[in-house]
């Protein structure tokens, strides 16, 4: 089932190292994503998968035949791999119209793919500008085309390189949706890299987190959220708060109470991670939750959340116990008012205190 | 982005086997460097020793002289060049339309015409300075001093005037291509007009700029017509000197080498200048906003256009234009005709096969930018700034050793002789405008690319497009400016030139060039005059033609 | 500013068309003038000359020349680098004459040993010993002298009378001479060096760069124009280019600036005036040498030497001929008699002695 298959695969330029040693596979009709940070190797990968870069370590396969081996010299050209490829820039052909440019790489059966074509533009809100150039496209626009044209041939796999950067937020969602379905109608795998965890999670049947050129964690989404493998795992989805902790009894204990760690030896010292999610407002009567209190330093209201920035009451060093809470519905308390809260523990993720300092522990 | 190595995997099997492309650009490269490597070639033969008598004697004046000359002739380019090419691509203003073409047509006029046609209306019996008498009431030479325009200065001027386009092509075609957006930030973060001249748009635009004036640095170089009428005692003013009077043609070879050295290390240092620097990620955005100006401002501005194209082109064309009058039945006949469509002929061919091959050398490199490759590349189009009657004597020596060694094969095998094939031809004409030219059209092509991101050629590449149908596809259409530019040039250029057409022609054939040469050597401008016309005017129509079109390939 | 999008289309099309087009033309024009090249190789029709003389000037006479003898004449004119065509062509060269303007091409042609030896009747009783190489290597056709232009105005008769005078200090600032390094000026210096030695010579030339009323510069027609002007009074220059000022309709005030001198012929009472040849000589890898030694014998005819002699304002060689009537004007005169090709074998020490004293600067 695996259409595309990375084999121990390095790579480095001028002797940096950008990927080192990656093995993955994609399976037909699947969609992954590479999530990581800029600069992290994920581009490369893209591009090694393309053709655009030979192969100085390991081997690719696609469809069970080897495409690249570093270790017979073989690379084959990026026209006869028969890969879709989105860049970030779209890099539409500026002298060509937009069919022009959607037809570009396609060799056979020209008249029905014309028709498909079409069909799709008209489907993505681009009726009649078929015969328009890309200059005259908004970003969106220009998106839409850039996919289609990867789309045209039929590739066996699709890869996007950061498709949705350039365009704006409310804009990326609605792209990034049709971008979804029209991948899953054509069933062909693909593989998109990019630096935002929401769309990754949003677009991916599973996610490959990448960090210096390592693949540091594999999954489902859900997975990769609520079980990251190391602090830079949980902290690519989004801001966490970050506490110190002695585990006692079994339990790390730290300024927001104490939260089961097991596999964690007596005495060592943790890092704690909650997810502003993971903080939720009680009212302060009920003790049996046992809720801390802070003070409310600011408060934002989001539309679906509010965002609160909290500090502990009493403490002397404020800014240690700084933390952030998001708080479905409407609820907006005034800044300098106390809350209680609980801490939901599903939101707690605990690391050895030595890895919060060093490179995450590799898979 | 960094640029990677082997960007576009130039081969689809093994990594060690080296592919077409390179090995089509070592051939074009071997084949338009062998005339320079014949020229260092007999350069290492033993001669006679002229380096000490000329290091004892004039070596320093020549190098003084040349590098004065250079400069000047460099910084003058750059100045007019890079100005005339800011203010029409920035602003609009009365004339501009006009002022975009016209400011190329100093161009088409050869610098031993223009230094004529000066030292005619300037010298002591010329127009200017008789008006003076008349006013001043001076009765001789004595009486007054006036500039004198035989001179470094005089030469540096001249110079200036007919070569400062090619500084004007490749700056506005640079400014044209620069995105508004990053010009408004500029004005957004508080750049004055000026201060964004001189902070974003120059700067961006330096590789073209360094383009320009280093091939005017080069014609400099090549120069013997000027220099030699205006007893200005140049570098190559040695060569010559060393080669035809102290009959030591291996030392005029070495001193030829030495200064296609100083060339390549001068082109080398400007590339590790800006080394870190990248100019390649400019986009396209909005059609550049122009200012209007009008009034005072409108009319500085006019002004500033007009000098350059009155002085370079106005004047001589209405000198020659008068002679041509007033002699044309002399000298109109048709012979004539035959030259100029020769000229035409020649220069035409010429243009399109240097283009052609500077654009698969330039794609070469790109696919390919192996050390190997750039510097065969490299060495390929350093034969601009090798004087002219050098060079012919490079293209003559591998063709006539080539056609000699086909013959000999021919008489051992076949038993009859096939002579010279190619000597003596006009394919040797245009080897030889090639050997000179290759600068020009690569040196076009790749700048051209440069403007070209990588990832429009990987979406063609992974859209299963080989690399040919890369080139067809997506690159000559995207290069189309480039290419142009790189074809007004050569066919320019190729109007005007003589010492390589003189050498290597054949039996009975003129172009207006050596036309020209045979009275003005003589100092017989007026018999030259409707010659000298005729390649000004050749070279008008391609001017404005190429000059539309390139604007016109601006506006997508 | 945008064009409309269908009009720039038909634009494109229309410039690429019109590309197109004239390539085809172009490379129909190319055909053709290869076709029409004259084949190199054929029989005893014709003559192939590599000339360092300009076509124009020789043309009618070429003209005649076929006329009466039924050979064609093709031309290849070049002032740089013809030497090297023929050794680089070898024994395949097309070419079987070489014409040039001096004495000095024929020497170094000599020295390369690419010229044939001709023997010929004609040749030998046409022109003087003095002449021609004494092997028959190269004949001499025109002579011309190298002259002082001294002002009418300001220089008296008998003030300056031999080139030796020209180093004279009472000349101070007073003479005018084209670059030192132009060909006809380092035959004269050569001649020198070959009268007097290298070290008399040398002190010679450094007289007269100091008496240099400016820099080096121009052509000989500037030397007269400059006596005109008032730059100076005394200028050095060939022969024939007073004929042509004199008689210059096209720019009459060239007419003025040879109104303005006299000519002086040097060194009268001793050695005689420096004069140089142009001359012609047959290739050794020639395949047609009866032709080019027709060609030769033409050139140094009666016909030939008067119109070719003429046409120039120089002297025919061939003694009895009639000069022109203003070559004529301008006196009889004593010419140095040294064989000319031991002048050129001093050329390249005086070239050298020209940088070394920085004549030009």
């Amino acid at each position: 089932m695996s259409i595309l298959k990375f084999d121990h695969v390095s790579h480095a330029y001028d002797g940096n190292a950008a990927l080192d040693d990656v093995s993955f596979n994609l399976n037909k009709g699947e969609m992954i994503c590479l999530l990581g940070p800029s600069g992290c190797g994920k581009t490369t990968l893209l591009r090694l998968a393309a053709g655009l870069e030979v192969l100085q370590h390991g081997r690719i396969k696609m469809a069970g035949k080897t495409i690249a081996n570093a270790g017979t010299g073989l690379c084959t050209a990026p026209e006869k791999r028969h890969i879709g490829l989105c860049f970030q820039d779209f890099a539409l052909f500026p002298h060509l119209s937009v069919m022009s440019n959607i037809m570009f790489g396609v060799a056979a059966g020209v008249a029905k793919r014309k028709r498909w074509a079409l069909d799709m533009l008209a489907k993505l809100g681009l009726e009649g500008r078929a015969e328009d150039y890309p200059h005259m496209l908004s970003g969106g626009q220009q998106q839409r085309v850039a996919l289609l044209r990867a789309l045209a041939p039929e590739p066996g796999v699709i890869l996007l390189d950061e498709p949705f950067s350039s365009l704006d937020a409310n804009l990326r969602a609605q792209t990034r949706e049709e971008t979804l379905s029209l991948i899953k109608t054509t069933g062909s795998a693909a593989m998109m890299v990019t630096h935002d965890a929401e769309e990754a999670m949003f677009m991916a049947d599973r996610i490959l987190v990448i960090n210096k050129g390592r693949i540091i964690q594999t999954g489902a989404p859900a997975e990769i959220y609520s079980r990251p493998v190391s602090p830079f795992a949980a902290s690519l989805f989004g801001p966490v708060n970050r506490l110190d902790g002695v585990v006692r009894n079994g339990r790390a204990e730290t300024s927001l109470g104490a939260f089961a760690a097991p596999g964690h030896g007596e005495g060592t010292k943790v890092q704690v991670l909650i997810r502003p999610e993971g903080l939720t407002p009680v009212p302060e009567a009920d003790p049996q939750t046992s809720p801390c209190t802070a003070q409310i330093v600011s408060a934002h209201f989001l539309g679906g959340v509010s965002h609160l920035h909290l500090c502990q009451k009493g403490n002397k060093e404020l800014l240690h116990i700084d933390c952030q809470a998001r708080v479905p519905g409407t609820y907006l308390p005034r800044p300098g008012a106390n809350i209680a809260f609980k801490v939901d523990s599903a939101y707690v993720y605990i690391f050895p205190q030595s890895a919060a300092n060093s490179a995450p522990e590799p898979q | 982005m960094r640029q990677p190595v082997g960007l576009f995997s130039s081969y689809t099997w093994a990594r060690w086997r080296p592919d077409g492309w390179s090995l089509g650009v070592f051939a074009i490269a071997a084949f338009t460097a062998a005339p320079i490597l014949a020229v260092v070639v007999l350069a290492l033969t033993s001669s006679p020793d002229i380096w000490a008598h000329l290091a004892a004697t004039v070596l320093p004046h020549y190098i003084h002289s040349t590098l004065v000359l250079m400069t000047g002739v460099g910084v003058g380019a750059f100045i007019i060049g890079t100005g005339t090419a800011w203010l029409t691509s920035a602003y609009t203003f009365p004339g501009k339309a006009v002022f975009e073409w016209a400011l190329l047509l100093p161009m088409a006029v050869p610098a031993y015409i223009i230094a004529y046609v000066y030292t005619d209306l300037l010298d002591y019996a010329g127009p200017v300075q008789s008006v003076l008498r008349e006013v001043m009431g001076y009765r001789n030479a004595r009486d007054y001093s006036f500039p004198e325009i035989r001179s470094l200065g005089g030469a540096t001027a001249m110079m200036t005037l007919v070569l400062y386009p090619y500084v004007y092509l490749l700056a506005r075609s640079a400014f044209l291509d620069q995105s508004n957006a990053v010009l408004e930030a500029g004005r957004v973060l508080g750049c004055g007009p000026w201060r964004n001249f001189f902070t974003i748009a120059l700067p961006m635009a330096r590789p073209a700029i360094v383009v320009g004036v280093s091939l005017v640095m080069m014609e400099v170089l090549n120069d013997f017509g000027t220099v030699d009428f205006f007893a200005v005692q140049t570098f190559t003013a040695g060569i010559y000197d060393v080669w035809l009077n102290m009959n030591n043609p291996a030392g005029a070879a070495q001193l030829a080498t030495a200064m296609m050295v100083f060339v390549l290390l001068l082109l080398a240092a400007e590339r590790i200048g800006r080394k870190n620097k990248r100019f390649d990620n400019v986009r396209r955005s909005q059609p550049r906003s122009k200012t209007r100006l009008t009034g005072v401002r409108g009319i500085i501005v006019f002004a500033a256009c007009l000098a350059p194209v009155a002085l370079g082109f106005g004047v001589p064309v209405w000198v020659l234009g008068k002679y041509a009058l007033r002699f044309y039945e002399t000298s109109l006949n048709l012979s004539l005709l035959t030259s100029a469509l020769n000229s035409l002929m020649l220069s035409g061919i010429a243009a399109f096969a240097a283009v052609a091959l500077g654009l698969f050398m330039a794609y070469g490199v790109r696919l390919n930018g192996g050390r190997a490759i750039k510097s065969a590349a490299r060495l390929a189009s350093i034969g601009y700034a090798v004087p002219g009657a050098v060079l012919a004597v490079g293209v003559l020596l591998p063709l006539a050793r080539f056609d000699n060694a086909i013959d000999a094969a021919a008489r051992e095998y076949l038993g009859f002789s096939t002579g010279l094939l190619m000597s003596g031809t006009i394919f040797a004409v245009l080897y030889g405008f090639l050997a000179r030219f290759m600068a020009l059209s690569f040196g076009s092509a790749e700048s051209g690319l440069a403007r070209i991101t990588p990832s429009m050629e990987g979406a063609a590449r992974t859209l299963g497009a080989s690399r040919w149908s890369v080139l067809r596809r997506i690159h000559i259409p995207l290069l189309r400016g480039s290419l142009l530019t790189a074809v007004l040039l050569v066919f320019v250029d190729g109007m005007k030139e003589l010492p390589m057409t003189m050498l290597l022609r054949p039996f009975n054939f003129e172009t207006l060039a050596t036309f020209v040469h045979q009275y003005a050597s003589d100092e017989m401008l007026e018999e030259s005059s409707l010659a000298a016309l005729g390649i000004v005017v050749a070279g008008i129509a391609p001017v404005i033609a190429l000059s539309l079109s390139i604007s016109g390939s601006r506006r997508q | 500013m945008l064009m409309p999008m269908r009009i720039r289309h038909i634009f494109y099309k229309k410039a690429d068309t019109a590309m197109k087009t004239t390539l085809i033309a172009l490379s129909f024009v190319a055909l053709q003038a290869v076709i029409l090249a004259p084949p190199a190789l054929a029989d005893g029709k014709e003559v192939n000359l590599y000339s360092y003389r300009q076509a124009f000037l020789i043309q009618p006479i070429l003209d005649r020349f076929t006329e009466q003898s039924g050979i064609r004449v093709n031309v290849v004119f070049a002032k740089k680098g013809m030497l090297e065509r023929i050794r680089a062509e070898g024994a395949n060269s097309p070419a079987d004459a070489v014409l040039t303007a001096d004495i000095g091409r024929l020497s170094d042609m000599v020295e390369a040993g690419v010229l044939a030896p001709v023997k010929s009747a004609i040749l030998e009783q046409n022109i003087p010993a003095r002449y021609r190489h004494p092997g028959g290597l190269w004949f001499g056709l025109t002579t011309r002298a190298r002259v002082l232009l001294v002002s009418k105005e300001r220089v008296k008769p008998g003030m300056v009378t031999s080139y030796e005078d020209l180093a004279n200090p009472e000349l101070k600032g007073k003479i005018c001479i084209r670059s030192g390094k132009h060909l006809y000026n380092i035959s004269l210096i050569a001649s020198v060096i070959a009268h007097k030695g290298p070290a008399a010579a040398e002190k010679w030339l450094r007289g007269l760069k100091a008496n240099l009323a400016r820099k080096p510069q121009g052509n000989d027609r500037a030397q007269a124009k400059a006596v005109y002007e008032g730059v100076c009074d005394v200028g050095i220059s060939n022969t024939y280019y007073m004929g042509k000022m004199q008689t210059n309709e096209k720019k009459p005030q060239q007419k003025k600036w040879a109104a303005a001198v006299n000519i002086v012929f040097p060194n009268q009472a001793d050695r005689g005036t420096h004069v140089n040849i142009s001359g012609a000589a047959v290739l050794k890898g020639s395949r047609r040498k009866a032709a080019a030694i027709k060609l030769i014998e033409f050139l140094s005819g009666d016909f030939a030497q008067k119109i070719y002699a003429r046409q120039n304002f120089e002297y025919p060689v061939k003694p009895g001929v009639e000069l022109h009537p203003i070559v004529k004007s301008w006196g009889a005169f004593k010419a140095d008699t040294m064989n000319l090709a031991r002048v050129s074998s001093y050329r390249r020490e005086a070239s050298k002695m020209v940088d070394k004293i920085g004549f030009n600067y």
